[in-house]
């Protein structure tokens, strides 16, 4: 159940991991007053996890 | 009425809805329908409590506004990657479609294995009917309340306004009503609708979703406030193809595994 329930909501631990940095990158941004700058940071780091769950998935 | 939160629900619900029918249809058709409407309502009963103890903890408990931002932006965009993945490759053919029809047979080929294909049903058949509805309504629906859930969450950040809760709430019943209705009158599976079109549609919103919200939570200025959304939507789509456009190439598409 509980497995059931860490691929329900993680799946996978680098993507949480991708997203974390990004949003990691994008606070960084915003405490330097780069709060645009933030949000495309955010966008970038959401893609790139995107690219890498398909490229993950493709090669299972 | 938050409608984009109603309509997402609705489709993210209606994809999962249906691969739980399949599974329900198959206890029904193969072994009997007192245990797959059995299975059906345990299922819900413990969905129901899911979603009342999670949303009443989130949206009543002292939770930093920010903290339960972050939390469902990333739950959110973890969600919405996922999909949006799956159902990427799925267009492009580098994975196999999920074919309900297919599923189906499996389930009901594994319960005529057990002693359901004649007059008299076994009792092993009729406990693996009740269980077989049981952890279908239970693991697809799960995945509904989680986004019910988090939806319901973002209630505290929409002060004034009508809550999302109820939006999100209603999208994944109505979904449950139209699906179950129809397949309990056709009796099949619904093989018909465009499955991952729709899982490739919620997959892009939810992504959109948790990325705008995971930025409000840390202080991000979108411009265009809530116009972003749409901003977020086509630049994810326009990823998503150059994406199917890298892996469409796959000569032999693989077997899809889960949902």
């Amino acid at each position: 159940m509980l497995e059931t329930l860490y691929d329900l909501v993680i799946g996978d631990y680098r993507a949480l991991l991708g997203v974390v940095l990004s949003a990691g990158v994008a606070y960084a941004l915003t405490l330097l007053g780069l709060r645009l700058e933030g949000g495309l940071a955010l966008v970038v780091g959401a893609g790139a996890t995107l690219v890498f769950a398909t490229h993950a998935r493709a090669g299972a | 009425m938050h409608w984009i939160v109603a309509l997402t629900t609705f489709l993210g619900a209606s994809v999962e809805w249906i691969e739980a029918l399949t599974l329900v249809l198959a206890a029904g058709i193969t072994v009997g329908w007192r245990p797959a409407l059995r299975g059906s309502a345990y299922g819900f009963l413990v969905l129901g409590g899911i979603v009342a103890l999670l949303g009443v903890a989130l949206t009543r408990f002292a939770i930093l506004t920010t903290v339960l931002q972050l939390a469902v932006g990333v739950f959110l965009a973890l969600f919405g990657i996922r999909w949006l993945a799956k159902a990427t490759l799925r267009s492009a053919g580098a994975i196999a479609l999920h074919d309900e029809e297919a599923a189906f047979e499996r389930e009901a080929a594994s319960l005529r294995a057990l002693g359901a294909g004649g007059q008299v049903r076994s009792p092993r058949a009729l406990q693996e009917a009740f269980t077989l509805s049981f952890q279908g309504v239970l693991l697809e629906g799960l995945e509904v309340a989680l986004i019910v859930v988090a939806f319901g969450a973002t209630t505290r950040l929409h002060s004034g306004s009508p809550s999302p809760l109820w939006s999100a709430v209603l999208g994944a019943l109505s979904a449950l009503v139209l699906v179950f209705v129809a397949g309990l009158l056709t009796h099949k599976p619904l093989a018909r609708l465009p499955e991952n079109t729709l899982k490739y549609a919620v997959g892009l919103m939810l992504t959109s979703f948790g990325v705008f919200w995971l930025g409000e939570g840390i202080g991000v200025r979108w411009p265009g406030q809530d116009l972003t959304l749409v901003g977020l939507v086509v630049v994810f789509f326009a990823l998503s193809r150059a994406l199917a456009g890298r892996y469409g190439t796959n000569p032999e598409p693989q077997e899809a595994s889960g949902a």
